[in-house]
């Protein structure tokens, strides 16, 4: 190591001194008028834009919201009780900003880009406004590109696309953080960054959530994004769009930092909203304590907005941008079921459709608990892979068919032919589209597995026996037909050759199957 | 509880009632006395905000607190506060109506702080050149604050020229631990 001379040490210092321009410091200020339950009136400041950060004493900063004739309303972002009647605020001529890089993947942090992890500081590549304009209906391109979550139940019928935005709604206890996070630990190796933002949440909860993300390497491609319930609701507020600015940062520049354009590709960005209800119950009260007029629910007038500005961000961006795109995946939580509330109601319309989870179903055992009825995805269908359309088209079809039906059937035993092979049909469906948790299955094999049951493979089974059908088919193919599986990831759509070679697999299978079979 | 935008309508009102600039001396001294006698005396304010005490009484009492010199537009402002409840208000009224009067007379207030206390010649000089500089009148109020340590820091509205030795030494600081 080389020698540094005291010397030189002062010599570095006093041309730092030396250097240091003496100019007058110029602020324009204003005077806390009155503080409290993390608002502060603050007299002055009378050129301050709306959403600026402010300076106050003691290292707390706060955020310009309402802008009156004769006040500034602001929310105050950390310890409020340290701020006194008289204190002086300063303006930063900033608009709130988060600090945005690669350097965050992997870590959890909080709205303001501060770590939570205990593994320091991140060294953050650029600041971005966490409100941004969405990009316009020229840079963006159609949905087409498959988002898979690996579950079954949502890519065979609800499939999502790489820049949709799909509901996840439900109520408590109904496994909707367990769909987000079984489709972030899915993207392990698909090249898509996952930030999951946690709004209002109990702490352990979202430790509960990193410890499994880590346990199935799923960390390394997410960023936490975390406001517990324990945070002020301003920052509850701030976290959602905090989150978004990270993600815009990878949709807009590739992997070397630079904008993203035709040679530089933008990255895929899947950001996860857990979740909107508290979101906008943390808006509500900063709303009513700014004295803004409520209206429905006590909600302010513009929570429709506060939605409709964030989810508008989700996009799919043309070649020319990079093609990078964000995919959100907003969580509402209702109450007993009830999705003609506000908030669900306006998110519903927001988005471009909806995972219905149902607490009925979860149950009775049917988990993933969603709906098929009431689940729906406006614009993932161009999204879906060929060879999964081909497949889950009469699979959609059958299980209305027989939620129709099981509804009648209960009545009487007197069914014709016709009507108990489609119940049948349906409930052999519904067994081998229930998944257990953190078990994300890929395509093909979902593709295969769906085949079987739409073309009768599983009827003459037992319903208890279709759970082993499902494992030992995987096992089979696994073995046997791993250039099966590979050509249909490679051809994308079932022509008359690879249905063929999918039928004498699924034959030769059920033929062992059935013979190992323990006697009845 | 003082409350600014309640007291910039009322003074408004008083301003633009008035004809012309003497009476609206007249009447800033006078609001002002009498802002002033309302916030020292709690009887008096007590008095004029009690529902029970007959509204020619406080008419009276104000206009004998106004003195003589009160002209018949402010004497009708006094009776249309009290009678609108508002009498404990009229120290922010006095408050809002001077700096209504001094914003359309074009005087700016002006406060400058230093460590220690300012030669009277120093303080002119730094009038001056103020008023060079904003192109207005200035009303300057001087204090001290021992902890800025040297230079000065100025405030004229709400634009502050911060020019201590304190401030630049924590600008150096942070500068410092940055990098």
């Amino acid at each position: 190591m080389v020698d540094i001379k005291v010397d030189e040490i002062s010599k570095i210092l006093r041309q730092q001194i030396e250097g240091f321009d003496r100019g007058t410091d110029l602020a324009e200020v204003g005077t806390v008028l009155s503080v409290g339950d993390g608002i502060a009136r603050i007299y002055g400041l009378e050129k301050v834009m709306s959403g600026e950060l402010l300076e106050l004493p003691h290292g707390v900063m706060g955020m310009a919201l309402n802008l009156e004739e004769d006040s500034v309303g602001a929310v105050l972002l950390g310890e409020a009780s340290v701020i006194k009647e008289g204190d002086q605020v300063r303006r930063t001529r900033k608009i709130m900003q988060v600090p945005v890089g690669d350097g965050f993947v992997g870590r959890v942090v909080d709205p303001l880009g501060q770590t939570l992890d205990g593994k320091g500081p991140v060294a953050p590549a650029t600041h971005m406004p966490i409100e941004r304009i969405a990009p316009g209906v020229v840079e963006r391109t159609p949905v087409k590109e498959p988002l898979q979550t690996g579950i079954k139940a949502i890519d065979a019928m609800i499939p999502i696309g790489r820049g949709q935005r799909e509901l996840i709604i439900g109520d408590r206890q109904t496994g909707k953080t367990a769909v987000a996070v079984d489709t972030i630990i899915n993207q392990k190796g698909k090249g898509v960054l996952c930030i999951y933002v946690a709004i209002g949440q109990k702490q352990s909860t979202v430790a509960q959530v990193v410890r499994t993300l880590e346990q199935y390497g799923a960390m390394d491609h997410t960023i936490v994004v975390s406001a517990a319930a324990s945070v002020s609701p301003a920052l509850q507020y701030v976290a959602p769009y905090a989150g978004t600015a990270m993600a815009e940062y990878f949709q807009m520049n590739g992997a070397d930092g630079r904008p993203a354009g035709e040679d530089n590709p933008g990255r895929a960005v899947l950001c996860i909203y857990d979740d909107l209800s508290k979101h906008a119950a943390a808006y509500r009260e900063i709303s009513l304590l700014l004295r803004r007029p409520p209206g429905r629910e006590a909600f302010p007038g513009d929570v429709f907005y506060l939605h409709s500005r964030l989810l508008e961000r989700a996009s799919k961006l043309n070649d020319k941008r990079g093609g990078g795109s964000i995919t959100s995946l907003p969580i509402i939580e209702t109450q007993a079921g009830d999705i003609s509330a506000y908030i669900p109601t306006n998110v519903i319309s927001i988005t471009d459709g909806q995972i219905f989870l149902e607490a009925d179903l979860f149950y009775s055992g049917i988990r993933p608990a969603v709906n098929v009825g009431l689940s729906v995805s406006r614009v993932g269908g161009n999204a879906q892979t060929k060879a999964m359309k081909q497949v889950a088209g009469t699979l959609r079809l059958s299980l209305a068919q027989y939620r129709e039906l099981a509804a009648f059937a209960q009545f009487g035993s007197d069914l014709d032919k016709a009507t108990q092979a489609q119940l049948n049909r349906g409930r052999r469906l519904t067994e081998i589209l229930k998944q257990g948790q953190f078990s994300p299955l890929p395509v093909e094999k979902q593709i295969l597995l769906v085949f079987a049951g739409t073309n009768g493979y599983l009827d003459d089974l037992e319903v208890a026996e279709c759970g082993r059908f499902e494992r030992d088919l995987y096992q089979f193919l696994d073995l046997n037909h791993r250039d099966l599986q590979a050509d249909i990831v490679k051809k994308g759509s079932l022509d008359d050759e690879l249905r063929a070679r999918v039928r004498a697999a699924l034959d030769a299978f059920k033929g062992e199957f059935v013979a190992s079979r323990p006697a009845a | 509880m003082k409350d600014r935008k309640l007291a910039m309508r009322y003074a408004r009102a008083l301003f633009t009632a008035l004809p012309d600039p003497t009476a609206i001396e007249a009447a800033d001294l006078a609001l002002s006395s009498v802002g002033r006698a309302v916030a020292s005396h709690t009887g008096l304010e007590l008095l004029l905000i009690h529902p029970a005490v007959p509204r020619r009484t406080k008419n009276a009492v104000l206009a004998q607190v106004a003195g003589e010199k009160a002209g018949k537009p402010l004497l009708s402002f006094f009776s249309v506060v009290a009678n609108h409840g508002r009498a404990a208000q009229l120290p922010a009224i006095a408050e809002a109506f001077h700096a209504i009067r001094e914003e359309a007379e074009g005087i700016v207030a002006a406060s400058i702080t230093t460590a220690t206390p300012m030669a009277p010649d120093l303080e002119a000089k730094t009038r001056t050149t103020l008023e060079r500089l904003t192109g207005k009148r200035i009303r300057l109020t001087t204090s001290v604050d021992g902890s800025l340590i040297g230079g000065a820091v100025t405030q004229i509205g709400s634009t502050v020229y911060d020019g201590s030795l304190r401030t630049q030494l924590a600008n150096l600081r942070r500068r410092m631990a940055g990098q």
